[in-house]
């Protein structure tokens, strides 16, 4: 899976908790889950949890710490990816 | 997440938190993959201790430690949310609890009644915070911060009808500037606006004021805080 395909995907993850889902189309590595998507940051474990069901992984919670925007979100799921996938 | 290796000894902060019990996945909640990324093994020491609902006590931890998070990003603008960094080290229950009592949607308080709240003890780092919390059928509230009374905090809890976060955003402005104005007796001269940290800030005729101000906002519920050791008189 390249970065396009997982971020495609990572938007379908975000989507049940953002209530502005026409900025998903528009979402980048700088897009801030909390600020700028207006997601509730009680719904950030959430994220992290259908995004172990979506790409098959499991993320330590190490990894969890750095996921505070959708640039670090995909590069930790691309690592989880590949370390499975080695 | 960034080091609180910097003294907060004379920290002047607080932070809150307010979690709407209607709006949360309570199967999800019980799964251990979710709430072992939000409390450690000793942390669920104490929820076999209480007698609440697992749910309850997940949403209670995640509610103080975000308070404890606010908190502190007030003094360290780069910090990150590690709910797991936070440590709830000691909870007591309320042994004289009283439903807080709602006029028109709206609870408002200064300090509390410790008898009546969840209080605890957390450590972020080095750093020492106390908290108070209401576990309501409705809603879970806390208030974080550096003194063990917490006499000082005004706070405010109230139900909206938009969740919208726009709509929340003003709400609770609106909310908590009505009560500084109450309590400071003047009229539109002060303002809230966050700054580049994401921090809420009380301004006075656009000059940043030393009263720490916190917001919450969860679905159909908002909550405020704000430290109010001047006693009742407005900086100059």
């Amino acid at each position: 899976m390249n970065r396009h395909e997982a971020l495609n995907e990572f938007k379908k993850v975000l989507a049940p908790y953002t209530l502005h889902k026409e900025k998903l189309d528009t979402i980048g590595d700088d897009t801030d889950l909390v600020k700028d998507l207006q997601i509730n940051s009680a719904n950030l474990v959430d994220i992290i949890i259908d995004a172990e069901n979506n790409y098959h992984i499991e993320i330590d919670n190490d990894s969890v710490e750095k996921m505070y925007n959708v640039g670090s979100c995909l590069d930790v799921i691309l690592k989880k990816i590949n370390e499975k996938n080695a | 997440m960034l080091s609180s290796r910097r003294s907060m000894k004379k920290m002047h902060s607080i932070g809150n938190d307010i979690i709407d019990l209607e709006h949360i996945d309570k199967t999800r909640t019980k799964d251990s993959r979710f709430y072992l990324k939000i409390i450690s093994e000793s942390e669920y020491a104490l929820f076999q201790k209480q007698n609440i609902p697992l749910e309850d006590f997940l949403w209670l931890l995640w509610s103080i430690k975000e308070s404890v998070y606010k908190c502190q990003k007030r003094i360290l603008p780069g910090l990150l949310f590690s709910p797991l960094k936070i440590d709830v080290h000691q909870l007591i229950a309320p042994n004289n609890f009283r439903k807080l009592e709602f006029t028109n949607d709206s609870y408002e308080q200064t300090g509390f009644y410790a008898p009546s709240c969840w209080c605890g003890e957390i450590y972020s780092g080095s750093e020492k915070f106390y908290s108070r919390s209401f576990i309501d059928p409705r809603f879970i509230f806390t208030v974080a911060g550096t003194e063990n009374d917490l006499e000082d905090i005004c706070w405010g809890i109230r139900y909206i009808d938009d969740p919208d976060q726009d709509h929340q955003s003003r709400d609770v402005r609106d909310f908590t500037l009505k009560n500084l104005q109450k309590l400071f007796s003047c009229d539109d001269m002060l303002k809230i606006e966050k700054n580049v940290a994401g921090v809420p800030m009380l301004l006075k005729n656009l000059s940043v004021m030393d009263i720490p101000v916190s917001f919450s906002h969860h679905y159909y519920m908002v909550s405020y805080s704000f430290l109010n050791s001047k006693k009742d008189t407005l900086p100059a």
